[in-house]
């Protein structure tokens, strides 16, 4: 059956072209609502054409061919089912490869009922009406697959997978056991199980479980938000707390060596830049970097790819690299504010203060309200001896994200480096009430009531109380542990305990030096401080502009 | 089936099409000639065997949204409209607000629209006034007649939504209509006209306000407001993005910056103050917003606010009753999904699923996602349920948008309504200008902790496929069940008028406050002779871009027993009422009852 192009489709695609009129083009692959009919008498539907024209070429060439010789093995009568089963198939992985799921599920279908006991077609067809449902026929077409294949554990799982969805609990729990039968390593299993606990109310079971795949797949970050659902319904906010922090996105897989086929079936920029993206936000750097730069080769001209290569390299420590990216990003598109901002803190911490605030102030003119760049910008400038210049642009930055956790910081801090103490305890104040998750407010705090110059802002008391709460709840990063040293260091010294003051001094010089955290600037203030405490003297120096927060 | 999309009658204007789905009224007529009319009464049930019927062009709603694409894929033209159920005249019913677009792009002439606007230009969000008559016999007519022009609602621009609420006590519901662009507030003059008061109050911060809510969150006897907003957009910025086989799409809100709520504090003066630095305890970023609804949801007598983010962990702001707000962060079980992943959030709202006197939430997503429900334990906490409620395998495939709790059967359990449009052109339709439809949902609460999918059964409404986008939800003809008025995306807007909710008993309430002001926020808790009680709240917000009827309807199934009827003022007092009668509107006024 072909469908006759309707005048309005040419009304229409005029402008959605070339934004005007013009004659309708009737090339063959302009005509994608065509229809492909099966063989007769086989029970099979027909299948639309793919929306060639709207494809790239290179996925149109490898679409029209696989859809060109399915139509030469439709016409072919003695063709085997098999073989054009096959022939349907191809066309559905490459759609489903492009995630075009709607128009793919014909092309399995067909494929499906074609060779039968072919466990492919089930399979995929699962995973597609699990990814776009119906749920219910995600559940079938699962089941038919474990009916031919009944020990594949990627099966089981998703099996399971799709139960569980369903609200299917007892079928979920048996195909999640199968599966662990099978494999007792499979983490994706164990996940499962867990899930369905979780769902039963069974939390006990379901932290064994959660624990239990954990083990199993450590990188496997989604594990934690259930778990730590799990400990918060038994009462354990500790536990809790402790996994929603290694919360993310990773989730733990079965070995799918089908769908794996598929996803790389098709190897475009686009496709290869959405399984580069994938790696990123796996934090797998060095697969991301490749994705990226394969994809680079096939359309070396796109500057978001390119942006993308520069941020895995960045990921990876190579800066040089990064830079040599960024650079051809704003150099094809001025405009990529998220490129001038990263050659920005690689100019930045390689010592290039400057070209590092020329770069952030053409993406501010670029797009004004990048109030990332503007936060940045503004430490810059603090950094470089123009403090006055960086409230300006912290105000500017607030004014636009009043909740800028940052800019809130940062301008606190800078109004101490113009000697506005009391405003800048102010500031501090409000910030530890409006972010109570972040201790950086408190450890400035802390500082400024230890070393203001301005004795009225100053309470050696109340600044060692702090620090002392700090330092129960001190975070294990070195750089936060030195920060909060520091800090009962000055607090020591203000209350009077020079001595003390000194050797907590110390520790934090030595643990700097060998932690290799401690550059130029840092080290002489760690030591300035030292010498003041080895004398008898207190900080007056709450913080140096280096240590506003990016 | 015959849906709207294949009855469509295309015509020509240049590069430009009629929209899909809009037809003209009957006879021919055209807004400002005659208005058509309808019967809606009790005596017509038994002909009745849909749920809902649409009556929007019968009843005058003759009203096309218009979204301004060129075929440029503008991010901010797949997002509106919202639609809004107010009685802003005070003659007890509920009048329609219906949130129109205009242009796309900069400079961009009408004539680059892929689909000419339908009505008179310039182009405005317009007000319709209900001219309901309900006679002696109980037979009602519904009627509409559109009063934009002399409300002096200037309702032009990018239009995104509506909130209501009365902002200075005086018993006359106020407007904030929200924009890309600055948000519009309008203060109603109680003579049928509007003023606006926008830059005055202090409400008019520039941005893209989609979803909003008036709340007295400080309980000083004021309404105060939350905006949601969305993401940082310039049309000169716009992010151009493909899917995977190339083909071009909208960009998603990751693409842009995420633009902060704002909280406006009511000074009882006539204008407000942006507390939003200070009164919100933050843990977590905000937005980007897109749906928004207040509740007491830790029973604290305190309202805290929901706010659905897309594709971020959505937000729980519990009132701290001291001017500030805390969210608890993941650990609520309502930032994220159960499996730790934040979803598109659209539409919201909170109603007792339950009935176990807290509010749970319903929200809607995308496709692969399926919608949600979070089962509140009376704390504050919350456990998904989408799964074992089914609501995930009956909405999976659905991009969701506007949602209600509503009792549609008045059986005593909420339901939920939700409308549905894509968000992406669907595929395999390359000669379909707009296939952007898809079909709006009823799923109906079993009592049992489940829902189960009612749409087939709910009739001819129910199978039109639109792009939906805002739902207002209330009782447009004073019949004692919730109709739903429809938003759709470049399309005619829909009500559905409700024919099944008044086989059942219900009590319908307004609540007002000394000065005649909608109590938002006021919880009702129904006292059933069996011991059995239903709680519902006070509220206009919810949903998508749209504000509700304020007013609450109770469904009691087949109970003729008069209940007795509890409210909790926002102020935490208490007062009961046992002389409410069944089947009909009452209004209780604050200080009138008998104090608890």
């Amino acid at each position: 059956m072909t469908l006759q192009r309707s005048p309005l489709i040419v009304a229409a695609s005029c402008v959605l072209l070339s934004g005007a009129c013009s004659a309708p083009h009737d090339t063959p692959v302009a005509s994608s609502s065509v229809l492909l009919a099966g063989p007769d008498g086989r029970g099979l539907q027909s299948v639309p054409r793919p929306e060639l024209d709207a494809m790239g070429s290179t996925v149109q060439q490898r679409v029209s061919a696989a859809y060109g010789a399915l139509a030469t093995t439709i016409a072919d009568r003695t063709a085997a089912p098999e073989r054009l089963a096959t022939a349907y198939g191809e066309v559905g992985h490459l759609l489903m490869a492009l995630r075009e799921l709607e128009t793919a599920e014909p092309y399995y279908l067909n494929a499906q009922t074609l060779a039968p006991s072919d466990r492919r077609w089930p399979h995929l067809l699962g995973h597609l009406y699990r990814t776009r449902g119906p749920l219910d026929k995600a559940v079938a077409s699962f089941e038919r697959a474990r009916q031919l294949a009944p020990d594949d554990v990627a099966t089981l799982v998703r099996l399971g997978e799709a139960y569980l969805a369903s609200a299917r609990t007892d079928e979920a729990a048996s195909h999640f056991d199968r599966a662990i039968a099978l494999n007792p390593r499979s983490a994706a299993a164990w996940f499962g199980v867990g899930r369905v606990s979780l769902e039963r109310g069974d939390d006990r079971a379901a932290v064994k479980a959660f624990e239990e795949a954990l083990a199993r797949d450590e990188a496997a970050t989604a594990i934690h938000y259930p778990l730590a659902l799990a400990y918060r319904r038994l009462g354990d906010t500790t536990r809790a707390e402790t996994h929603l922090a290694r919360r993310g996105d990773v989730e733990p897989r079965p070995d799918d060596p089908l769908m794996a086929q598929v996803e790389g079936r098709i190897e475009t920029a686009l496709t290869l830049d959405f399984r580069g993206g994938e790696a990123l936000a796996g934090g797998n750097w060095g697969a991301a970097a490749t994705y990226f730069e394969r994809a680079l080769a096939l359309t070396p001209d796109n500057p978001s790819l390119r942006h993308r290569l520069g941020t895995a390299l960045f990921r990876m420590g190579d800066l040089r690299g990064a830079e040599e990216q960024f650079e051809q990003v704003v150099r094809a598109a001025p405009a990529s504010r998220e490129s001038h901002y990263n050659l920005a803190m690689i100019k930045a911490g390689s010592g290039r203060m400057e070209p590092a605030i020329a770069q952030l102030s053409t993406a501010l003119e670029h797009e004004p309200g990048y109030s990332r760049a503007r936060v940045a910008v503004a430490r810059l400038l603090a950094v470089t001896g123009r403090p006055a210049d960086a409230l300006v642009q912290y105000a500017a930055a607030l004014k636009m994200e009043p909740l800028h956790p940052d800019a809130t910081l940062g301008y606190a801090m800078t109004l101490a480096l113009v000697d506005r103490y009391a405003e800048s305890r102010d500031r501090l104040t409000d910030g530890i009430r409006t972010f109570p998750d972040r201790p950086a407010f408190k450890r400035a705090l802390a500082r400024l009531m230890a070393a203001a110059p301005d004795e009225k802002v100053r309470n050696g008391r109340q600044a060692l109380m702090m620090a002392e709460a700090l330092l129960e709840r001190r975070q294990s990063s070195a750089g936060d542990g030195l920060a909060v040293g520091e800090t009962y260091a000055m607090a020591l010294a203000e209350s009077g305990q020079h001595a003390a003051a000194a050797a907590v001094q110390r520790d934090v010089c030595a643990a700097a030096q060998q932690g290799g955290g401690a550059d130029a600037d840092l080290g002489q203030r760690l030591a300035d401080n030292l010498s003041r405490y080895e004398r008898g003297l207190p900080s007056r120096r709450p913080w140096t502009p280096q240590e506003l927060p990016f | 089936m015959v849906t709207a999309l294949l009855s469509v009658a295309f015509l020509y204007a240049g590069c430009a099409a009629e929209r899909p789905g809009v037809t003209s009224p009957p006879g021919g007529a055209e807004r400002g000639n005659t208005t058509p009319v309808i019967d809606s009464s009790r005596s017509d049930e038994g002909q009745q065997s849909d749920w809902f019927t649409d009556r929007a062009n019968e009843v005058g709603l003759h009203f096309v949204h218009f979204n301004g694409m060129s075929g440029e894929f503008y991010f901010p033209e797949i997002m509106p409209p919202g639609v809004g159920l107010l009685d802003y005249d005070n003659d007890g019913d509920l009048d329609a607000f219906l949130v129109q677009g205009e242009m796309m792009g900069s400079g961009k002439p009408l004539s680059d629209a892929m689909f000419k606007p339908v009505g008179p230009l310039p182009l405005k969000s317009r007000l319709y006034r209900n001219d309901l008559e309900v006679r002696a016999d109980g037979t009602r007519t519904l009627r509409f007649t559109d009063v934009t022009d002399q409300s002096g609602i200037d309702g032009r621009g990018h239009g995104m939504g509506i909130a209501t609420g009365d902002i200075d006590n005086d018993g006359w519901v106020d407007l904030l209509l929200t924009y890309l662009g600055r948000n519009r507030l309008y203060r109603n003059n109680r003579d049928g006209t509007f003023t606006e008061v926008s830059a005055s109050s202090g409400i008019d911060a520039p941005g893209w306000g989609i979803s909003a809510s008036f709340v007295d969150y400080d309980r000083d006897g004021w309404l105060d407001l939350y905006v949601g907003n969305y993401v940082r957009y310039e049309f000169a910025s716009d992010r151009k993005c493909t899917v995977l086989s190339d083909r071009r799409s909208y960009c998603g809100p990751e693409h842009y910056d995420r633009q902060t709520d704002r909280l406006y504090r009511n000074r009882g003066d006539g204008t407000f103050a942006d507390v939003t630095a200070t009164a919100f305890i933050a843990s977590e970023a905000f937005g980007p917003a897109l749906g928004v609804a207040t509740a007491d949801f830790n029973n604290d007598g305190w309202m805290d606010a929901y706010v659905a983010n897309d594709g971020r962990a959505n937000l729980l702001w519990l009132n701290q009753r001291n001017g500030t707000f805390k969210s608890p962060g993941l650990l609520s079980g309502a930032a994220v999904n159960e499996q730790g992943k934040p979803e598109a959030s659209m539409g919201v709202d909170a109603g007792d699923f339950d009935n176990d006197g807290d509010e749970d939430l319903v929200m809607t997503h995308l496709p692969n996602e399926g919608h949600n429900l979070y089962l509140n334990d009376g704390s504050g906490i919350f456990n998904d349920r989408s799964m074992a409620s089914h609501l995930h395998s009956h909405s999976m495939g659905n991009t969701g948008w506007g949602a209600a709790w509503v009792d549609v059967d008045n059986d005593g359990w909420l339901d939920i309504v939700a409308v549905h449009g894509a968000l992406h052109p669907k595929p395999g339709r390359p000669d379909d200008p707009f296939p952007f439809d898809e079909r709006n949902r009823i799923f109906r609460n079993t009592g049992d902790g489940r829902l189960a999918d009612v749409t087939e059964e709910a009739g001819a409404a129910f199978q039109v496929l639109e792009a939906g986008r805002g739902a207002a939800f209330g009782d447009i003809d004073n019949d004692g069940d919730i109709d739903v008025l429809i938003g759709n995306l470049n399309g005619p807007v829909r009500l559905l008028v409700n024919n099944i909710g008044n086989r059942a008993h219900w009590i319908g309430l307004r609540l007002v406050g000394s000065g005649g002001r909608d109590m938002l926020g006021a919880r009702v808790e129904i006292r059933r002779r069996d011991g059995r009680s239903l709680w519902r709240r006070v509220h206009s917000d919810g949903s998508y871009a749209s504000a509700n009827d304020p007013r609450v309807l109770i469904g009691l199934g087949q109970s003729t027993t008069p209940p007795v009827v509890r409210v909790r003022w926002p102020s935490g007092e208490l007062e009961e009422w046992s002389d409410v009668k069944l089947d009909q509107w009452t209004t209780l006024k604050q200080a009138t009852g008998q104090r608890r």
